[in-house]
């Protein structure tokens, strides 16, 4: 890389400049320029400059310069007036290209901020467009995302009617593992199942009559299945894997703006709400074992955020996965709320543990867990596991450094929030 | 605010037009950069609500005008070292009134705006306030100097209090809270700020200011204007994570006046391209496919037991996909800089062609070498003290450099992993420079040997500085010698690990391109006519945006 200065105009005139004068700073007179590092330069000023007398922002602009070869006086270099237009042209012509993506990623974030307002204004502007791009991603052989809009014949979530599938459904039929025929146990999630999920294999294991798998995919859920569709995923897992056991754990990521029929609703109001209820309780039929109705899904509630973690609305999620369960003999929620607050009920990043030891439990983002949160869920989860499937035969359990006074339980009910906009 | 995004690309045309126009009138630009530079930290189009923070802004301001009065009370701008001949006791009282109104203002901001939206305001102060400090540290450090900027024990005591001032600052926010935890015996400290987040680029700009009254202190530079430090401390394009540029390098391009008719713009959008590529395309494939399936998502655990192949192309993987997210950054960081005119130190150098460790040092995050080695080797004896005391102050350059990347024991290891091979290979060095033919091999051999040995190295160096806890690191280099588990076989995974592989070869054997090729190319480029240069970018904008996953991650030097 070259270590010459930039282009500076105490370099020689170059041809065809108009109107140059010489300006000597009153306050930087006789000072000596500085090397790198101002080494025995004594001061940090500049020597005398030249500089036009009216900034040639654009050079010579005329329609012509836009189709000829650039000719510089100094090779590299371009007017800034040019290189504006340059920029500014090529990034609309990329905006219009990628208006959709933007605007998929712009919902994502979306708390009803006028930037995703201008997206979503550019996206349908240019909808016309958007098979350039679609083009693009097939020929680079990337899956070309589905608008999460429901189109004739595709269907990404299913209105459920959880009375009929309750009315249906029965209590799951779950064997007694051994170590010969170990219980099957997937795992999935967002980041949060990350190290929760190792943790809990880990604790599996040493049962050693559970054989587990992880697979999380971290910044999904349930609001974008146009980043990630759990659904479809999990067709493709209960087909391909026919796991006995379901953990699963969203909602960190799912506090942003849906796609609902033709317009978009705003995260937590009573419309997204109905609309992740619905989302919740179609993921939860899918999970279901119809054939032979012995798989057991262990839903596991989101965790309290702590402060600056940005995450709101846990306590209206967890209160759909509670409320949603219920209505399903096959789903049993897991109530990690009490495991991670403090006795105020406040979230707490450091309890202790069953044998009186302080743990860290939180990472400093204070959202994901630490491997001692991590541990600390896990064995609440297989205690849960361990009401439904028998687990005599398990071969260890839980120490008492990892996993949570006896004093901490599950709630009986997860409360309403207040204003709860929702009829069950 | 990220630089690969719509916002960013908003913003800059934005501060370009401004900034090339307001250029002619040295102080209303400066004070745009300022303002541009401070909306660039806040980050507003990320901000979902209250975005303006009356106490942050009122705290700030107040803290701007006490600066400006407290430092110019200190010695004019124009004035010569020595004013106050002796007087330590005038510099020191303005500069304990500012560090007074600093840290109440702090723990009263921290107090006052605990939510994550008003952040950044706090932030902001704790930046802009780091600023007034260092600027009154420096000009008490100056004006008690000696006749032809003679050093004095009085302007040495300024310079080792601007120095813990701003080492605490680190601490508090960086350290505090590991120290409390780490050692059973400080578990008596009080929780203060413990809980909040690293506020953004508080390593960089720490260590900046840092070199900034060092520099002064040492005779090197004089104190520059107030508002010229400022925009040098808070510059946008180096702000959150380097390159480590120092005063004497950049406050001087702020008085040459740059010729709008020649900006390097073939030099600057190679650059940016090259970086966006880099962090968009390379790193965020590799995270995901390879580096996040075995290491864990960042902060997590390693998640299982995986086959020998598996683990080395995680390993290999991270060490592209470092170099690929921090050296992308700073290409980006560097082309930027270069549209506005100007121009930062170059912070890599194709650091996997290294034979040695210490050449590695030189080519990789070269501004934070030569930073470590300025102001931490040098002072404390460098090589000037015997061979012994040589190894040992390598390796707390190294074991300290290591400890400024993170709170965490995997960053110590990692940094003692380098210092110790800096050591070896300097007691080598020393006991075969005599020999004609080391290990009685060709020359030729011998460089593959060293590339190979230290590409190693530095590898192994990797999984402790991407692992979570040592035992997570220890566990991964464990099963790349003794995983039972068999190397996968299905279709998904082995074109996963085929592709991988040509990422990786492609990625090292780039490191072995000459320059002039980049050079040329950028300079082909600016000959297009403007018509074909706009082509060219919008395609390039649209292939990586499609070769990249939907949505940025973090770059990887942010959390430092």
């Amino acid at each position: 890389m070259s270590t010459q200065t930039p282009a500076q105009s105490t370099e020689a005139r170059p041809p065809g400049t108009r109107g140059l004068r010489r300006l000597a700073r009153p306050t930087e007179q006789g000072r000596r320029p500085t090397d790198g590092k101002g080494k025995g330069s004594g001061n940090l000023g500049a020597a005398p400059v030249v500089v036009p007398d009216t900034p040639e922002f654009f050079g010579e602009l005329t329609w012509r310069t836009l189709i000829r070869p650039n000719r510089s006086a100094r090779p590299g270099t371009m007017a800034a007036g040019l290189i504006l237009l340059t920029m500014v042209v090529a990034l609309l012509g990329a905006l219009v290209v990628n208006a959709q993506v933007i605007e998929r990623e712009s919902r994502s974030k979306n708390d009803g901020t006028w930037r995703h307002a201008i997206a979503a204004f550019f996206a349908e502007v240019t909808s016309p467009l958007r098979g350039i791009r679609d083009r693009i991603d097939t020929a680079l052989g990337k899956q070309v995302p589905k608008d999460d809009v429901p189109r004739e014949g595709e269907v990404t979530f299913l209105e459920s009617d959880p009375a009929e599938t309750t009315r249906a459904a029965a209590m799951p039929k779950m064997r007694t593992p051994t170590p010969e025929e170990p219980l099957r146990l997937w795992v999935g999630g967002d980041s949060i199942v990350g190290i929760f999920g190792t943790e809990l294999l880990k604790a599996s294991s040493a049962t050693g009559i559970i054989k587990g798998r992880l697979d999380y995919k971290p910044s999904t859920g349930l609001s974008r299945p146009d980043y990630f569709n759990w659904p479809d995923h999990i067709r493709e897992v209960a087909k391909d894997e026919d796991p006995e056991v379901i953990v699963i754990m969203f909602g960190a990521n799912d506090i942003q703006g849906m796609r609902v029929g033709g317009g978009a609703v705003q995260p937590l109001t009573p419309e997204w709400l109905e609309e992740y209820r619905k989302r919740v309780g179609e993921i939860m039929d899918i999970m279901r074992d119809e054939k032979q109705g012995d798989r057991l899904v262990l839903w596991v509630g989101a965790l309290p955020m702590g402060p600056n973690s940005g995450v709101k609305g846990m306590e209206q999620v967890n209160y759909i996965y509670w409320s949603e369960a219920q209505k399903r003999p096959w789903v049993r929620f897991v109530d990690a709320w009490p495991f991670f607050v403090g006795p105020n009920g406040a979230y707490e990043p450091r309890l202790p543990s069953a044998d009186g030891t302080q743990h860290l439990l939180r990472e400093r983002d204070n959202i994901h867990l630490t491997a001692a949160g991590g541990d600390r869920l896990a064995w609440a989860v297989l205690d849960a596991l361990g009401q439904v499937v028998d687990l005599s035969n398990s071969q260890t359990s839980p120490p008492a450094e990892q996993r949570a006074p006896d004093s901490v339980k599950e709630r009986p009910e997860v409360p309403k929030p207040p204003d709860w906009p929702l009829t069950d | 605010m990220l630089f690969p995004t719509v916002d960013f690309a908003v913003y800059f045309v934005i501060v370009f037009t401004g900034s090339w126009l307001l250029r002619p009138y040295a102080r209303p630009w400066r004070w745009f950069i300022l303002l541009a530079s401070c909306v660039f930290y806040l980050d507003p189009f990320n901000t979902q609500k209250a975005f303006l923070v009356p106490s942050a802004l009122g705290l700030s301001g107040a803290m701007a005008v006490l600066g400006w009065l407290l430092t110019g009370a200190i010695a004019p701008d124009d004035g010569d070292s020595g004013n106050f001949h002796g007087a330590w006791w005038k510099a020191a009282g303005p500069v304990a009134l500012l560090v007074t109104f600093y840290v109440v203002g702090n723990v009263w901001l921290f107090q006052n705006a605990p939510e994550k939206s008003e952040q950044s305001w706090v932030w902001l102060f704790l930046l802009l306030g780091i600023a007034f400090l260092n600027q009154g540290w420096a000009k008490a450090a100056y004006a008690t100097m000696g006749p032809g900027r003679a050093r004095t024990p009085a302007s040495k005591w300024f310079v080792r209090l601007a120095v813990a001032n701003d080492l605490a600052v680190l601490g508090v926010f960086k350290y505090y809270d590991w120290f409390r935890s780490s050692f059973p015996l400080a578990g008596f400290l009080p929780e203060w700020f413990v809980g909040y987040g690293l506020p953004i680029a508080i390593s960089f700009f720490t260590f900046q200011a840092i070199s900034y009254v060092v520099d002064v202190g040492r005779g090197e530079i004089r104190p520059v204007k107030l508002l010229d430090f400022c925009v040098y401390l808070t510059f946008f394009a180096h702000l959150v994570a380097g390159p480590i540029v120092r005063v004497g390098e950049f406050v001087p391009q702020l008085s040459q006046r740059s010729d709008p008719r020649f900006v390097q713009s073939g030099e600057a959008f190679m650059l940016i391209f090259r970086g966006m590529f880099k962090k968009v395309v390379i790193s965020s494939w590799l995270a995901a496919n390879l580096v996040d399936p075995v290491f864990g998502v960042s902060g997590g655990h390693v998640p299982g037991e995986f086959a020998k192949v598996v683990v080395l192309f995680a390993i290999l993987g991270y060490a592209i996909q470092i170099y690929a997210d921090f050296s992308g950054y700073t290409d980006i960081a560097i082309g930027v800089a270069l549209l506005l005119g100007i121009r930062f130190p170059q912070n890599f150098d194709a650091p996997y062609r290294s034979l040695s460790i210490q050449e590695f040092w030189r080519r990789w995050h070269m501004t934070l070498s030569r930073w470590l080695r300025d102001y931490l080797y040098i002072p404390l004896g460098g090589n000037r003290r015997g061979v012994k005391r040589t190894y040992v102050n390598l390796f707390l350059t190294m074991f300290l450099g290591g400890l400024w990347h993170g709170a965490n024991w995997t960053f110590l290891v990692w940094g003692s992993i380098h210092g110790g091979a800096l050591g070896v290979e300097r007691a080598i060095k020393a006991k075969w420079s005599r020999r004609e033919r080391p290990l009685g091999v060709p020359a030729p051999v011998r460089g593959v040997l060293k590339w190979l040995l230290t590409f190693s190295i530095v590898c192994v160096g990797w999984v402790f500085f991407r692992a979570t806890s040592f035992g997570d690191a220890l566990n991964l280099l464990g099963q790349l010698v003794t995983s039972s588990v068999p190397m996968p076989t299905d279709e998904k995974t082995v074109g996963v690990l085929r592709l991988g592989a040509l990422i990786i070869a492609g990625s090292i054997a780039s490191q072995f391109v000459p320059q002039r090729i980049p050079e040329r190319i950028s300079v082909a480029f600016t000959r297009l006519a403007p018509a074909l240069q706009i082509l060219t970018l919008f395609a390039a904008l649209v292939l990586v945006d499609a070769l990249g996953p939907e949505g940025i991650a973090p770059f990887i030097y942010f959390q430092f």
